[in-house]
């Protein structure tokens, strides 16, 4: 890479944040949620990365997840139900500069969000979704979710879930324009960890879906997947992820999958028996809406002046004397 | 003439005495055929383009790529062809008849001429023609012939535009950076006191509102906020950089009047560099700033200093990289005295002077003697002086092979440091019957003047710097050319030639004393041609020559001196060497091939007549495999997954799985003193006397991912040992 | 040249009839170009210095089928000497292309009684004898009402020029009508060059003929002679609608973004500004849904780039949600609501004032927020200028309500001039100062500095929810009391910037009328009326409606009669149940009531057409008897 003396200043610079510079306020989530391992990993990844803490936003929505940007030291958005990804994309329309980050939840996005779910898969304008899905609605203490598996007793399905769960993998990877798609578990936080880093790079809508235990409302609702890792199905890459030799003696269950094969991908997500853990979809040469619209000049109130002037000049009548010096200029 | 005299002219340049003087017009017999070049569809006009993908375009090409879009196969197609085709030779002949200018404004006349020799009935078919190639032209620009300004016009084209992409980005950042620095004073004045008083707010709503307002009480309830965060120091900082990033003089678009970038001296442009060196440090440090203050990452007390002590050291590649290059122009014979010695300190050096030495002599004596001292030296010389230097960009090209070389030239352009452009234009003093295209092109067919590119910035070794492979032929000593003539019964004869240095030299008028020209009566079988003769594969006693036609096309043998042939060779050696270097028949290669495959041989061998002496009874094959797979180290077998040695737990010992906790804080929940945190935020065991088994085996049982291992007690004297030993076990 | 107030311009007999004023209807069918054929006779008489008001007059499907009533489409010009902020009352003279589309107008009372009709005669020689029929029965009804009827061979005449007439009538109507007012002809081909500028000559050329077509027919075949003197223009002044108007402010703001999502009649503000913003480095973000709309601006205006949001009715309902949160987290935003007649799909394109209230109260709790009126076209321009400036200024969201009349409607004004302090001032990017928070409410004004992502030492998390000065969920009650009175409080800083509400005509007397939005010409015009027969009245235009300007109940003090004015529903006592105590009054009269406890009267009528000066003289006539 080439470096400017500028770089060299800042390289040189010996003020680097420590994970506990990202830190916001003590996570108010139950003991044992699911939520703290994807707080780590971003925590992780701004550390990592050396963020400047104000150049990232965490925007979110409602639920368990939107709390997020609470728990992290940096500019965060807790707004409405559904609506986290509009606003990050408001955000990051004129902003380049700033890091986006949104979480949502199973119901925040597959639910009231969907349309805004769908639509920013399209827009494709670089950001970092994760989506935390536990399978329920937490804060609102136990109704079915979207993704509530079939039969699920739950305060608003009391004998059990009438219909099938929507897939949010399939789904997303349905959608024009969708660049980058993964699955990671809380559980394993080293992939979690992988996959959020993979994410961050990649240049577009990286949707992260981690699937995340609720240890108040399906408290053994994973344990099976948890506790047989056959059950896991590593997708490693050269472009994906790849599992360290450790983690591979205990997750035997891995194919080599290349994130460019949408096909395989979606054969995957709609596989039934493991959960698929990794890069399942990623294509860096989908264009992206900010740099689609990015303006072509520089917005200078000299520019805007002349603009302006030329659209009057449009729909403006001269008095006779200033029409003939208007029409020699 | 007799054959002993001719010998005698050969070794000792003493002419026989019946010697007619060459016929005039004399030129290459390979040559015969290209005497009217505007005949041609070749690499000339050259189109220096405005507006088109690449910077150069031949007229030819460009007429191709017209008549593909235009002309269909079929007979209006051929029409439509017929037509373009009369207009592409117009403007043809118009350049190479000296008319200079844009394409457009040819292609107008031209057009006009056209039509004002078609008859009235294909008139309009051929305004229809006209009509749709002009439509599909979508590129005009400069048309050059081989001429004497084609090397220099070429390489200020190629420069303007390469400069002019460069300087648009370091434009549209000076412009952004100019732009962010008075937005920080801005954004600060809008929220002062003086931004918030009641006329700027007045101005500053609709005018069918100002009545609305009172701006005294809307002025006092706003200047409540908190305003002034730009504090003095960095006031005075922001508004100096913002006037060097203003007043630069270096890239166009600012206030001041550019600085000019075009030479014709050596000496004027490292002056010139050396006089701005301040102002760009400047300019550099007011840029460095400029970023740092715009991400808020200036840090007075330590940065104060260090651009205190900004000088000639502090700024990298990229950033000098972001300033015009020089351009200079000179001519072979003005490389002498200061501005050789300054040329080759800019070769030396790595300042952005990009310097284009153009020669129309390259067999001219030169200040040490004539011919016989240094024949064949003019103007290769600078070329592979530069090479030697190490760190200057080198070109080396006559300038008929110019429109390959866009690439190249580009190359050297955008090349951070130095770089020389050594041109061969062809001789017109001294070579009278070829145009200068030929003359150039035969000076790089004969070696006299090989093309090569040494590139410093291509990789580290000269496999990735050097290249001659733009040559004709460039794996051969001289190219091969097929020569066909008629004999005195008519029959067509084709005879393998090669044009070589003496062919070249042949078309020299100062070098006419070592060439003897014989009639045709006086052709022998003694005669050899003068090819055979350099590479040593003629016999002793016979005679070189070489062919060359008059100009009615008539054969002729021409007598080679000895001198004339000793120049030649010398001229293949050093020919030679540059092949070496462009990785053609490398000596060092072939050297260690050679000691590679001996040593392979002897080792076969010997394990041949080991395995024979040690067991007769069975038969061993040794397969012959090429030299290439020994030089291989053996295949290894990848393991899919390298196996590491097992984490020995120890047995006894409670421990922790910590890459693979996610941090559900039940374990420190259960006691925050033997369980912590670590840099990672995931579980270790920090303190294991602050806590007893029980809690150890409870944090085991109520981890969400069971990576805790309880091991054994530690402390004997804890109650219900027993029980809890049970069910630590079952995570052990 | 211009014609001059004192006499015919050279080459015009001056046998004409001199006018102050006449009001002018073209219809047809849709696609035939009654509109462009209104808009230049509008823009000629502008040119030469007439006071123009514009109304379009819109067919509610895209595609209405031909000759029928309520497909009429065309556009009515009112003409007069002096400057009109209004569309009139009913038509002095019409032109319709089919007797259909006139039928239309005649039953809608758009006519005045006995004023100059004039019809296309090819329908009475159509081969399908209904249609002749139907030709013949309305012409001899109109005839024998007193309509002074002219028949013009408009196909006839255009096809000696064009091939297909329905494309070239318009033009030739124009003619007609710049003959029949006396207006320049040479004027007149200039605007013809200037509306088909973009189309060349080409097209240009045939309709400059069929216009002097239309000019020589009427010269030689109609003997109606008008001349309503202008006065030439002595400032450069520009012709356009208020949607336009809106989006020419929103470049002028300095705003970069506006996100919104189609709806009528708001969009064509948007399709404007689509075609403009991204020449000067701007955004036009068409979102998936008008919630998204919002969220979208919500978010580029916390970024730093306040943005603006377009809508209309049932778009601004959706809206609501993020409304609220803009209120709590204290974002700067501008909406604009161009006002349709609702609730629910309403009347899509017609107009009606009926969103104040929900604006002023609109999303749930206790949502403070600034709420702007558009009075004319010049203020659908500045009051983008003005509410961005509010905006960010307090924090506050700034809901700017014009109407589908204004939207579509052209006034001329004076050229504005372009100032560097409309603009947004650029991202603020310095660093926090040590210890400050990001509501660091002011206890009086309950001001605070916003932050801006991108500012070092401001990092907090921005919420929804309750929360105190350090943007910290609250859970103390307490905290939720005070975030609650700052925002509050912000309105109260913002109407003390306000200077008194000012009355026009009478201060005091018998009655005052109190309007807002676009009702604002024709009250005007209407208080005019009733003064010129000796009332003592006067008229309060209210450009601010949350908060309002000081000193209004005064100023009601100081008339016997108080009444609202409005372009929206209200009761009646008398009708049916209503009395007294049931009663309910049009928006304003709602809060001027509340907050001044004076017992003030009200009118308001929601027929989807702008209110008329003399349907507004009547009730006020009434309201004085």
């Amino acid at each position: 890479m080439a470096l400017t003396a500028t770089d060299c200043v800042l390289l040189s610079d010996d003020e680097r944040s420590t994970i506990e510079d990202y830190e916001g306020g003590v996570p108010r989530w139950c003991t044992g949620c699911g939520d703290n391992a994807i707080l780590t990993s971003l925590q992780r990844l701004c550390r990592d990365e050396q963020l400047p803490q104000e150049k990232v936003v965490f925007v979110s929505g409602i639920g368990c997840s939107g709390r997020f940007p609470h728990y992290m030291n940096t500019y965060g958005f807790h707004g409405l139900h559904g609506r986290a990804l509009p606003v990050a994309e408001g955000i990051k329309i004129r902003r380049p500069d700033l890091h986006v980050f949104v979480n949502t939840g199973d119901g925040d996005c597959c639910s009231i969000g969907t349309a805004h779910w769908i639509h920013a898969l399209r827009y494709n304008m670089d950001m970092t979704v994760v989506m935390h899905d536990n399978r329920t609605y937490g804060l609102t203490k136990h109704q079915a979710s979207p993704t509530s598996p079939l039969g699920l007793k739950s305060n608003t399905t009391p004998y059990g879930a009438d219909l099938n769960p929507l897939d949010p993998l399939s789904v997303t990877l349905g959608v024009t324009n969708a660049s980058f798609v993964a699955q990671a578990v809380d559980w394993i936080p080293e992939l979690l960890h992988q996959i959020v880093s993979l994410a961050f790079h990649h240049k577009g809508f990286s949707f992260i879906r981690v699937l995340q235990r609720c240890p108040e409302y399906l408290p053994a609702f994973f344990d099976p997947w948890v506790q047989d890792p056959a059950r896991v199905l590593l997708l490693s890459h050269q472009d994906g992820i790849q599992p360290a030799p450790s983690l591979s003696r205990t997750y035997r269950n891995q194919e080599e999958h290349d994130p460019l094969d949408l096909l395989r991908a979606k054969d995957i997500a709609a596989g039934a028996d493991a959960i698929p853990v990794g890069i399942l979809y990623r294509n860096p040469e989908i264009p992206r809406y900010e740099e689609l619209r990015k303006p072509d000049r520089l917005y200078t109130p000299d520019a805007i002046a002349k603009g302006f002037e030329a659209e009057l000049d449009r729909f403006t009548i001269w008095p006779e004397q200033e029409e003939k010096e208007h029409a020699a200029t | 003439m007799l054959l002993p005299e001719l010998v005698r002219f050969h070794l000792t340049g003493e002419p026989p005495t019946d010697t007619e003087p060459a016929p005039p017009g004399l030129r290459p017999a390979v040559l015969a055929s290209l005497q009217d070049l505007s005949t041609l569809r070749y690499d000339f006009p050259l189109l220096l383009t405005e507006n088109g993908d690449s910077l150069t375009l031949s007229l030819s090409e460009l007429f191709d790529d017209i008549l593909r879009e235009v002309a269909p196969p079929g007979p209006s197609g051929e029409r439509i062809r017929r037509h373009l085709l009369g207009l592409e030779l117009r403007i043809r002949r118009a350049v190479s008849g000296g008319e200079v200018g844009l394409l457009s404004q040819m292609w107008e006349a031209a057009a006009k001429g056209l039509l004002a020799e078609t008859n009235a009935d294909e008139a309009a078919l051929v305004q229809a023609s006209l009509a749709k190639a002009e439509a599909a032209r979508l590129v005009d620009g400069r048309a050059v012939d081989c001429d004497d300004r084609l090397a220099s016009d070429f390489l200020e084209h190629i420069w303007t535009a390469v400069g002019k992409r460069q300087r648009l980005v370091v434009r549209q950042e000076i412009a952004e950076l100019t732009l962010r620095l008075s937005n920080i004073l801005q954004a600060d004045y809008s929220r002062s006191q003086a931004g918030l008083a009641p006329e700027r707010l007045a101005g500053s709503v609709g005018v069918s509102h100002r009545r609305e307002f009172d701006f005294e009480a809307w002025s006092r309830m706003v200047t409540g906020t908190p305003s002034g965060a730009v504090g003095p120091d960095r006031r005075r900082r922001l508004e100096s950089i913002l006037s060097i990033l203003e007043n630069q003089r270096f890239i166009p678009g600012g206030k001041a009047t550019p600085y000019s970038f075009r030479f014709d001296r050596a000496t004027a442009a490292a002056t010139a560099f050396r006089q701005r060196v301040p102002e760009m440090l400047e300019l550099i440090k007011a840029m460095t700033i400029a970023r740092l203050e715009i991400e808020n990452r200036y840090r007075e007390p330590k940065h104060d200093e260090f651009f205190a002590a900004f000088d000639e050291t502090s700024p990298t590649a990229q950033d000098l990289a972001a300033f015009p290059s020089y351009l200079v122009t000179m001519q072979a014979e003005d490389v002498v005295g200061t501005e050789q010695a300054q040329l080759v300190d800019i070769l030396s050096s790595s300042l952005p002077i990009k310097v284009l030495v153009e020669s129309d002599d390259i067999l001219g004596e030169s200040p040490i003697g004539d011919v016989r001292w240094s024949p064949g030296v003019g103007g290769g010389r600078l070329g592979n002086l530069a090479i030697g230097l190490g760190e200057a960009f080198t070109m080396q090209s006559a300038s008929s092979n110019l429109p390959r070389m866009e690439e190249t030239v580009v190359a050297g352009l955008s090349h951070q440091g130095p770089a020389l452009f050594s041109v061969f234009g062809g001789s017109k003093k001294h070579v009278r019957d070829l145009p200068r295209y030929l003359t150039a092109a035969s000076a790089m067919r004969s070696r006299a003047f090989p093309a090569f590119t040494y590139d410093p910035g291509a990789g580290d070794d000269w496999a990735a710097r050097f290249r001659v492979d733009g040559n004709p032929a460039a794996d051969d000593d001289w190219p091969v050319e097929a020569l066909t003539y008629e004999d005195d019964n008519l029959q067509r004869i084709t005879e393998e030639v090669r044009f070589t240095f003496v062919d070249f030299a042949a078309c020299d008028s100062r070098y006419a004393d070592h060439f003897v020209p014989v009639p045709r009566s006086s052709w022998n079988d003694q005669m050899e041609p003068a090819w055979r003769f350099l590479n040593g594969e003629a016999p002793p006693g016979k005679v070189p020559y070489i062919l060359m036609a008059t100009a009615d096309n008539l054969l002729q043998r021409l007598v080679v001196d000895r001198e004339l042939i000793e120049a030649a060779r010398r001229c293949r050696r050093q020919w030679n060497s540059l092949q070496e270097l462009g990785g053609i028949h490398n000596s060092h290669a072939r050297r260690l091939l050679e000691q590679a495959r001996a040593r392979w041989e002897e080792e076969t061998a010997r394990e041949l007549k080991e395995v024979t002496a040690g067991s007769a009874a069975a038969a061993v094959i040794v397969e012959e495999r090429p030299v290439e797979e020994l030089e291989t180290p053996p295949a290894v077998e990848e393991a899919a997954v390298v196996e590491l040695p097992e984490e020995a737990p120890p047995a006894d010992e409670p421990y922790i799985e910590t890459a693979r906790c996610t941090t559900c804080d039940e374990c420190t929940t259960l006691n925050s003193r033997m369980f912590a945190y670590d840099e990672n935020k995931q579980a270790i065991i920090a303190d294991l006397g602050a806590g007893s088994y029980r809690q150890m085996v409870e944090a085991a049982e109520a981890c969400q991912v069971a990576i805790i291992h309880p091991g054994k007690p530690w402390n004997p004297s804890e109650p219900g040992l027993e029980e809890l030993v049970e069910r630590a076990a079952a995570f052990n | 040249m211009a014609t001059r107030l004192d006499s015919p311009p050279p080459g015009i007999d001056d046998t004409a009839t001199v006018l102050e004023e006449h009001i002018i209807d073209i219809v047809s069918d849709s696609g035939e170009g009654a509109q462009k054929c209104g808009q230049s006779l509008a823009g000629i008489a502008a040119r030469m210095g007439n006071g123009i008001w514009t109304v379009e007059i819109i067919p509610a499907e895209i595609q209405p089928p031909a000759r029928s009533i309520e497909g009429a489409s065309g556009n009515r010009t009112r003409l007069a000497t002096g400057p009109v902020g209004n569309g009139g009352d009913a038509a002095d003279l019409v032109v319709a292309f089919n007797e259909q589309v006139l039928l239309g107008r005649l039953r809608a009372q758009e006519l005045k009684p006995g004023c100059i009709v004039l019809m296309e005669n090819m329908w009475e020689s159509n081969p399908d004898p209904e249609i002749a029929a139907s030709y013949v029965a309305v012409r001899d009804e109109l005839v024998a009402d007193g309509y002074q009827v002219y028949e013009i061979p408009m196909e006839e005449k255009c096809l000696e020029y064009v091939a297909d007439p329905r494309r070239g009538k318009n033009m030739f109507v124009l003619g007609l009508l710049c003959r029949i007012y006396s207006l320049d002809l040479d004027l007149a081909r200039e605007q013809v060059a200037f509306t088909f500028a973009k189309k060349g000559d080409r097209v240009i050329l045939p309709n400059q003929q069929l216009l002097q077509a239309g000019w020589q027919w009427a010269e030689e075949s109609l003997d109606l002679r008008f001349r309503i003197p202008a006065t030439p223009p002595r400032e450069p002044r520009v012709v356009v609608n208020g949607n336009t108007a809106i989006g020419l402010g929103v470049m002028a703001s300095g705003m970069e973004v506006c996100a919104m999502y189609p709806i009528t009649p708001a969009t064509s503000a948007s399709h404007y500004l689509s075609e403009i913003f991204e020449k000067v480095g701007g955004v036009v973000h068409q979102a998936e849904d008008e919630i998204a709309a919002c969220a979208f601006a919500i978010g580029a205006s916390y970024a730093g780039k306040c943005a603006v949001t377009i809508t209309s009715g049932p778009g601004y309902s959706l809206k609501q949600e993020g409304i609220g949160l803009a209120v709590m987290a204290e974002i700067p935003l501008v909406i604009v609501n161009v006002q349709r007649g609702g609730p629910s799909t309403g009347q899509p394109t017609k107009a009606e004032q009926g969103d104040l209230l929900t604006s002023v109260f609109g999303s749930h709790g206790d949502a403070p927020k600034v709420v702007m009126g558009v009075g004319d076209i010049e203020d659908c321009f500045y009051s983008i200028i003005t509410a961005r400036r509010i905006a960010e200024t307090f924090n506050m969201v700034v809901v700017v309500l014009t109407d589908a009349s204004l939207a579509t409607a052209q006034q001329p004004f004076i050229r504005p001039r372009f100032s560097e302090d409309w603009l947004a001032p650029p991202i603020d990017q310095s660093p926090i100062p040590d210890g400050a928070e990001p509501y660091e409410w002011d206890r009086d004004s309950g001001l605070a500095r916003r932050f801006i992502p991108g500012q070092p030492k401001g990092m907090h998390c921005l919420t929804g929810l309750a929360h105190d000065r350090s943007s910290t969920v609250a859970y103390d009650p307490s905290i939720n009391q005070e975030g609650l009175r700052n925002r509050s409080m912000k309105l109260a800083a913002f109407q003390k910037t306000l200077m008194p509400a000012a009355v026009v005509g009478d201060q005091e007397g018998e009655l005052l009328v109190v309007g807002w939005g676009s009702t604002k010409g024709a009250i005007e015009e209407a208080v005019e009326r009733v003064r010129a027969d000796g009332h003592r009245a006067g008229s309060m235009h209210l450009k601010f409606l949350q908060p309002m300007a000081p000193g209004i109940a005064e100023a009601m003090q100081r008339f016997e009669h108080v009444m609202a004015v409005e372009n929206n529903y209200c009761d009646y006592v008398g009708d049916g149940l209503i009395d007294n105590e049931n009663r309910r009054y049009t928006n304003l009269a709602w809060m001027l009531r509340a907050r001044t406890l004076i017992d003030i009267d009200c009118w308001g009528e929601v027929r989807g057409q702008p209110l008329k000066p003399g349907r507004i003289e009547e009730v006020l006539r009434e309201k004085l008897s």
